[in-house]
């Protein structure tokens, strides 16, 4: 028996995955149709015309399940949830290569399959020129980067360590850490270039192009952050979280 | 089939539940009995590689069980005193699960749920405790594994499923199991268990089988309350007793009584047993 990786144990712990996930990515499915028919639904009708952009909440809603998935589709992991969870006789590397192709892969095609139905189904409810917004709006693909799946590495990461409403937990922290990060951005640029801090750590979130017009000197630095950010963390959050499964005790 | 080397472990307060304790465990059925605290489930979560030892090590079947690998899980499976189960059948939850436990009987497993009276095909979540509960049990002895781990397995269950628990365990146990009952309702499972573990303050007070107590120790119902007793408890007929069995009498290992002497009387039991 091979103990890091056997295909077949694989396949049946997917199996088993996909019959306990199932009513939760039917949840992501309807949630997200379900805003695009209240945005439909808004444009019909001239008397409900509250919320012309109404339909952007739907690429915002597949996002936000992408990124906060790992917080609200498992169960709590306490005794009662976790006992048969890590007595499975599957290896840390085949729960993590699970976590991999649920989060990773799954739910984020789900998320585009249903946005790319929706967008091509579009044209029989609303009229043209909304058809045209509509195809404009719901380009998820355009949205999905690395940092998306950066923010969704740190959520899973945060079901690990915080366990009890790490939904509510995980979102404070980061933005404690950026105003840390914020504040210390702001002395190290002061003290080594002698200049003041033009941007918001917010910024970093921006692409690159966004930096070329600052010629402060402070430009290198966010690009150093930026590429960071978007490449090295979400790999390296992964590799975290593998020996946080090793870890794990209930 | 298991063995515990040199365990230390304690929670985040500090208060240590094992203190360097060392101590194996083969083929039988262990009762394995203490005191609200003592670490009875914190032991079985070490054994199945849910806790992890702060010093020494654990090791099922020569598998280190903090590493929890496929290998060593697929021998052993545990019964947790509670549990949550998914919204499935027992039916579904055997068909997905019983997979990775290669000498799961699926004719077993309809025979304890028919002995159980459990309907395989009803949703889990809408059963009582007490029905998931034997619905559970019916599928860890199915596994065939040859280590069961059963924190408070009687615990939840009416009076004639525990006699048909007791039945099955019996049945189903072979010289190549290891079956480790943690309990506290000794008398569901008193001719059952043998050895038996008795843990006390981050130490094992016993761990002996009932032909070792009972050569040691002698166990009595008599008129009146003997003097030289170690542990004398009052019943309707008289008073129930331990004694040293220092003529080799033959007697009925009483549980319950066994455990109060002990705990009353534990430099002498440790003194007896070497433990």
């Amino acid at each position: 028996m091979n103990n890091t990786f056997d295909l077949k144990r694989f396949m049946y712990l997917e199996i088993y995955d996909f019959v306990k996930s199932k009513n939760q990515l039917l949840l992501i499915v309807a949630s997200i149709v379900i805003l695009y028919v209240l945005a439909v639904l808004f444009d019909s009708f001239e008397n409900f015309n509250f919320f012309p952009n109404f339909i952007g909440l739907v690429p915002l809603s597949a996002l936000a399940a992408i990124i906060i998935s790992p917080c609200i589709l498992v169960p709590k992991l306490d005794k009662y949830t976790g006992t048969f969870q890590y007595t499975l006789p599957v290896s840390n590397f085949e729960r993590l290569l699970s976590f991999v192709l649920k989060y990773i892969v799954i739910i984020p095609l789900l998320c585009l399959s249903t946005v790319f139905v929706l967008k091509s189904i579009s044209p029989l409810f609303v009229s043209e020129d909304r058809a045209i917004l509509y195809n404009k709006v719901l380009d998820l693909e355009m949205n999905l980067n690395f940092l998306v799946f950066g923010f969704q590495a740190v959520f899973l990461l945060g079901y690990f360590y915080f366990r009890k409403l790490a939904i509510i937990k995980v979102p404070v922290t980061l933005f404690l850490f950026f105003i840390l990060l914020q504040t210390v951005s702001m002395i190290t640029v002061k003290y080594l270039m002698n200049t003041d801090i033009s941007y918001s750590i917010f910024n970093l979130l921006q692409p690159s192009e966004f930096y070329i017009q600052w010629m402060d000197g402070s430009n290198s630095i966010i690009s150093i952050c930026n590429a960071i950010l978007r490449l090295i963390i979400p790999f390296g959050i992964w590799v975290a979280i593998y020996f946080k499964l090793k870890e794990t005790e209930i | 089939m298991i063995n515990i080397t040199n365990l230390s472990f304690n929670y985040k307060n500090n208060l240590p539940i094992f203190k360097n304790v060392s101590f194996s465990m083969k083929n039988g059925i262990y009762g394995l009995l203490g005191e609200n605290g003592v670490g009875k489930t914190t032991l079985l979560h070490i054994i199945s590689g849910l806790r992890f030892p702060k010093n020494g090590n654990c090791r099922v079947f020569n598998y280190e069980s903090a590493q929890r690998t496929p290998a060593m899980l697929s021998q052993l499976y545990f019964l947790p005193d509670e549990f949550h189960t998914p919204s499935m059948s027992i039916g579904s939850y055997a068909k997905y699960n019983a997979v990775f436990y290669p000498h799961f009987s699926k004719e077993q497993f309809n025979s304890y749920l028919n002995e159980f009276q459990v309907d395989g095909d009803k949703n889990m979540m809408e059963m009582s405790f007490g029905q998931r509960k034997k619905a559970m049990i019916a599928f860890a002895l199915a596994l065939n594994t040859p280590i069961v781990l059963l924190d408070e397995p009687t615990n939840g269950l009416d009076i004639p499923s525990k006699a048909q628990f007791r039945s099955i365990l019996s049945s189903l146990f072979t010289e190549d199991k290891c079956v480790i009952i943690s309990t506290h309702q000794v008398r569901d499972l008193e001719n059952l268990i043998d050895p038996i573990i008795i843990l006390d303050q981050n130490q094992v007070l016993i761990n002996n089988t009932v032909e070792e107590i009972t050569q040691k120790l002698y166990f009595s119902r008599t008129p009146s309350k003997p003097q030289d007793a170690l542990y004398t408890e009052q019943i309707l007929q008289g008073y129930s007793s331990v004694q040293i069995n220092e003529i080799q009498q033959e007697s009925t290992l009483n549980i319950e009584v066994l455990f109060n002497a002990a705990i009353s009387n534990k430099a002498k039991m440790r003194e007896l047993f070497n433990a």
